[in-house]
């Protein structure tokens, strides 16, 4: 079933949970990983990603379709891990100390962390970055998203989503080399 | 947006995690919100209006305690001179009129009296309904 008909089903009062099903099961594993690499830790991830689903079964009714179900999933779930960065955040004293920091640390003993000695330093470095420079950076470059498609998702400019990848780029650079 | 990513990630998932999801998310739609939730979101609105009236109330007092830092009255500095002058109270030529030894109330009292001028007709009623006597004292006390 293409999203176009997932769409007509949702929107079908005798369909609709057969359809939302069929769009968990269709796009769950791409939003996970997209919210995974943000922030982490499994636990966090799961809970925001149902709550994307959730959000999207509540809004559907409001969704106009001036982009397509996964672009609009995917902001769902983007501005959901931003918001949930952020409050992260504010709640460790508005620094980046806390959660972080013990997230650093617990990176490489995490049992669903695999990944060798130097895809931990690149997390731990991916770690310190505010919260949309964090998601602008895995989105271009873990995802390889274009620079014109996070600006469509952020609803930013093209030219500000460079700029913020930029300066992720750089402070990631400094991390690895020591300098920060 | 790419459905594989370009780089190997180091992150797993429980077993049969992406299986179970669909019921998951069900049972929490078809949960209510908790109490404690609903309770909250009741409260939310309210709790953000006090902490905005919070916000600019402490912003105002803030601002009046800077403004009070910025300015001072130049009778109460400890230069009430030197401040009345730099507050345009003054003419800067003032002080050389007097010693070093100034009220600051009678240097403003005698400025403003070289400033006053008395209306003409009043000017010469008072002149009129003065005597000769009055005059003389006048002059004497000079």
């Amino acid at each position: 079933m293409d999203d176009r008909e997932i769409l007509a089903a949702l929107r079908d009062e005798d369909r609709k949970d057969y359809a939302f099903n069929l769009l968990v099961r269709k796009y769950s594993r791409r939003l996970y990983w997209h919210i995974r690499r943000a922030v982490f830790d499994h636990n966090d991830a799961d809970d925001l990603l149902q709550n994307t689903f959730i959000k999207a079964w509540r809004y559907l009714p409001g969704f106009r379709e001036e982009s397509g179900l996964y672009t609009w999933l995917y902001r769902i779930a983007t501005n959901e891990t931003i918001n949930f960065l952020k409050s992260k955040r504010l709640r460790t004293m508005l620094s980046i100390s806390g959660h972080e920091r013990g997230l650093a640390e617990r990176i490489q003993a995490d049992p669903y962390f695999n990944g060798d000695e130097a895809m931990a330093r690149l997390y731990r470095a991916v770690i310190k970055l505010p919260p949309r420079q964090k998601m602008i950076f895995t989105m271009k470059y873990f995802e390889d998203m274009k620079f014109t498609e996070i600006a469509q998702v952020l609803d930013r400019s093209v030219g500000a989503v460079k700029a913020s990848y930029h300066h992720a780029f750089t402070k990631i650079q400094n991390i690895l080399n020591g300098n920060l | 947006m790419n459905e594989e990513n370009r780089h190997t990630d180091p992150f797993t998932v429980p077993e049969g995690y992406f299986s179970s999801l669909e019921d998951r998310i069900r049972e929490r739609l078809a949960s209510p919100p908790s109490r404690g939730n609903m309770f909250l979101m009741r409260i939310k609105p309210a709790f953000m209006l006090a902490l905005m009236f919070g916000i600019i109330a402490g912003f105002g007092y803030i601002v009046s305690k800077i403004t009070d830092l910025i300015y001072t009255d130049p009778l109460e500095s400890s230069d009430p001179i030197t401040a009345m002058i730099e507050e345009g109270w003054l003419e800067s030529s003032f002080i050389y009129a007097y010693g070093d030894e100034i009220d600051a109330g009678e240097a403003l009292g005698n400025s403003l009296e070289s400033t006053v001028t008395m209306d003409e007709e009043l000017a010469k009623d008072i002149e009129a309904s003065l005597t000769e006597e009055d005059i003389i004292r006048y002059l004497d006390l000079k």
